[in-house]
């Protein structure tokens, strides 16, 4: 009905070896051009989910039940040949550290070329002109001298805009962000969530936002997810989370924004409307 | 109010780094105070200098100009032996982001907590074990907790215990670098509303951390680090909803919230525009 680029159906992850389900019943869907968010803690099993939708969990854990459907395939018929011609071209993803998923002694502009000639054909001088394409898309100053430099001469911020054009290089459908903006200072965090909302317009792209911090997924996402020991304790539409939590984790996570964070400070509909309910 | 008589100040003071040709400033005539009973934040992103503000406090850096006193007597101008005893006084205490890194893994819990006490010396075994026990209590440390070692505690125990071995001595200052920045919700709030009970028992404390959201509940006064200077500083509501200069303005306009950020994309890029002219 709805136009779902992916569904996660009461997926199951278990350890291999102690035999426990670490992700259990987790289900959701990604509309296209919509953003889903998914708040959990170390330990709530987001980054095993986003993983098993990846195909590339540890040989050590497996998936024991349940069903991933991309773009209306189910990823449990992917031959590897399918799973390489999914992962980039249809998803793409971004996660916590930049610098770990590039190559220290490769020029930056070569690593992101090596993409594009690979897996699209492109020559070595249109590969060229469309990797300072992509460096300019996500706002990177000078885009020329970005692609002679290498890793070490970049910022954190400006790593994670690099995997971002690698990620979004092969125009897929869905950009998946595992705390990608984590270990970033606050003012280059909100530049990145800046650039990832405009992406998602520019270049049609549904977003899947993970991170430990509601206040991000809050602001970014149509939709959350609140996971929690390998399960979801609670899912909505974001306004509805926020307006109206029902699980008492979820609450928690609100209470300690409005008691010690900067919502203390700032007025609140969410919080008074609330108030007014209890 | 006179600097003389605040338990933490810290006047005009300028640190460098390296010699000669690669000498670089890191802290350009910083100052900030702490009165007893009160948890005053430093917030700096990377590079802001805040580490360096807390390894000057604890004379670990050494300051080019300016001057450091704690509870009255200069940190700055002793020698390194003076220094070592008032560390050993255990006035200052400090506690890190990461816990397991400041405890000995091959120590069980109580031995940590002990350590304090037995370099300062003068107290027999058994009011050493007391004390130990009387301090993981206040800090919400568990006693059947003092005979494990660190890698069997949570992110969160462990955190209590490194609370517990700075208090034995009972400071009167406590230096807090990024203390809950690690931890999960449930654990940040224990964690908040210990430090709030101290501060009601008259402790001071400087809370440093790159996130203004994260002080912001529990500091009364807020002083924002950029680049090695001080941009803005005083009551932590007047910061927060009042901020003067761009840079904190950026920084409270960046912070997610859960109503929406505070300023439109336009206004923190021209904010960008004006401190990067």
């Amino acid at each position: 009905m709805s136009d779902s680029v992916l569904t996660v159906r009461d997926l199951e992850v278990t350890h291999a070896v102690t035999g426990q389900s670490v992700v259990r019943q987790v289900s959701f869907e990604v509309v296209r051009g919509r953003v889903l968010g998914i708040v959990g803690e170390s330990g709530s099993g987001k980054t095993v989910t986003v993983r098993a939708v990846l195909g590339i969990l540890p040989d050590i854990l497996e998936v024991t039940g349940g069903a991933i459907e991309v773009l209306g395939r189910p990823t449990s018929e992917f031959t590897k040949k399918d799973w390489i011609a999914c992962r980039g071209s249809v998803i793409g993803a971004v996660f916590q550290d930049p610098g770990s998923y590039l190559n220290p002694s490769i020029r930056l502009g070569k690593q992101v070329e090596e993409v594009l000639r690979v897996k699209k054909g492109l020559s070595r001088a249109e590969a060229r002109a469309e990797t300072l394409r992509l460096f300019r898309a996500v706002h990177l100053r000078n885009p020329e001298l970005v692609h002679q430099q290498y890793a070490h001469e970049l910022s954190g911020g400006m790593l994670q805009r690099v995997l971002i054009a690698i990620a979004i290089s092969l125009g897929p459908d869905i950009l998946i962000a595992d705390e990608a903006t984590t270990a970033l200072d606050v003012t280059v965090q909100a530049e990145i969530l800046d650039l990832l909302v405009e992406l998602k317009e520019a270049e049609g792209l549904s977003l899947v936002v993970i991170s430990h911090d509601l206040a991000v997924v809050a602001q970014l996402c149509d939709d959350v997810v609140v996971m929690r020991d390998g399960e979801i304790v609670e899912a909505g539409p974001a306004r509805a989370v926020l307006r109206h939590p029902q699980h008492e984790y979820t609450r928690l996570l609100i209470s300690e924004h409005e008691r010690f964070g900067l919502d203390r400070y700032f007025e609140q509909d969410a919080s008074l409307q609330r108030k007014a309910a209890s | 109010m006179s600097a003389r008589s605040s338990l933490l100040a810290v006047e005009a003071i300028d640190v460098h780094y390296g010699h000669r040709r690669s000498r670089t400033q890191v802290l350009d005539r910083v100052s900030l105070h702490v009165e007893p009973g009160e948890i005053v934040g430093l917030i700096g992103e990377s590079g802001s200098g805040k580490t360096t503000v807390a390894r000057a406090i604890l004379g670990l850096v050494g300051v080019s100009s300016g001057g450091i006193s704690v509870d009255g007597e200069p940190v700055t101008a002793r020698s390194r032996a003076q220094q070592r005893r008032l560390r050993r006084r255990g006035v200052v205490q400090y506690v890190f982001q990461d816990p397991l890194r400041s405890l000995d893994g091959d120590w069980t819990v109580g031995d940590s907590i002990a350590e304090p006490l037995r370099i300062r010396g003068g107290l027999s075994r058994a009011e050493v074990t007391e004390r130990v026990r009387a301090y993981a209590e206040r800090s919400k440390v568990a006693l059947e907790l003092l005979e494990r070692y660190p890698a069997e505690l949570s992110g969160g125990q462990r955190q209590r215990v490194a609370i517990a071995r700075a208090l034995i001595t009972e400071p009167r200052l406590l230096l807090l670098d990024e203390p809950v920045s690690a931890l999960d919700a449930a654990t940040r709030v224990r964690i908040i509303e210990a430090l709030t009970e101290l501060r009601a028992e008259g402790i001071g404390m400087l809370y440093i951390s790159h996130d203004l959201g994260s002080v912001a509940g529990v500091s009364d006064r807020t002083v924002v680090l950029r680049q090695g200077r001080v941009v803005e500083s005083g009551p932590t509501r007047q910061v927060v909803t009042a901020p003067e200069h761009p840079y904190t303005r950026l920084l409270v306009g960046s912070a997610p919230l859960l109503s929406g950020q505070s300023l439109t994309r336009e206004e923190r890029d021209e904010l960008r525009a004006a401190l990067a002219g």
